[in-house]
């Protein structure tokens, strides 16, 4: 069985609160700790690598292992990360 | 590379300006007041390109080889995005990620960026051509 990594947990919570943030039906409590929680990650330096990750992982079948929603945001970090160093 | 965008835009900007038969300016104040706009974003532009810190080593590699990375297996060999919505919504942001990559890197990594890009061109080894079913001619 593969050792779940610090990483891989980081990424799980980042998909999860991206989802909840890009649902306006959720809960409003729920809804506004997910955007908090991703504005907490994005001011992270290192988030870059997370970023990356999310936007070019594969699936085992050839195709993108993230949503487009997870994948966008992803990029946007990234380019965030390009522009303002 | 930003240092020739800045003297290119510098030169078309002159131009906006324009002499007469008799050597006298011709003053055409909107052409002139937009040339001036342009040329002070161009500076700004390049006077924040100058203070860029280039990124160490370890990072420049990674963002590289993956940026390269997916163009390749999207762009090259892939489906290019089918499945997004509208392709655009990546597209916009990947060119503007690897411009920054490329363009505000500074010279010692902008010559890193050749191999790479030259590879995009090149996406077939020759064993790979030669077994390609596209040939009309058997290859053993």
């Amino acid at each position: 069985m593969r050792k779940v990594s610090a990483m891989d947990e980081e990424i799980a919570r980042v998909v999860q609160a991206v989802y909840i943030a890009a649902d306006p039906s959720q809960d409003r409590a729920l809804h506004s700790q997910a955007l908090q929680y991703l504005s907490n990650v994005q001011q992270n330096s290192e988030t870059w690598r997370l970023a990356l990750s999310l936007f070019i992982e594969v699936a085992p079948d050839g195709t993108r292992k993230h949503s487009p929603q997870v994948r966008l945001w992803a990029l946007r970090i990234l380019e965030d990360f390009l522009d303002e160093r | 590379m930003r240092l020739y965008f800045f003297f290119r835009s510098f030169a078309v900007r002159g131009f906006t300006l324009g002499t007469c038969t008799l050597g006298c300016m011709q003053f055409d104040i909107h052409r002139f007041y937009f040339g001036l706009v342009d040329l002070n974003l161009e500076t700004s532009r390049f006077l924040s390109y100058l203070r860029v810190e280039p990124l160490d080593e370890n990072t420049f590699q990674i963002l590289q080889q993956g940026l390269f990375t997916y163009i390749q297996t999207e762009f090259v060999f892939g489906p290019a995005e089918r499945s997004a919505t509208c392709t655009s919504q990546y597209l916009n942001p990947i060119c503007y990620s690897i411009d920054l990559l490329v363009t505000d890197s500074p010279p010692k990594q902008i010559l890193a960026h050749s191999v790479p890009i030259f590879r995009l061109c090149l996406p077939f080894s020759i064993s790979d051509l030669l077994q390609r079913s596209f040939l009309p001619y058997p290859t053993s």
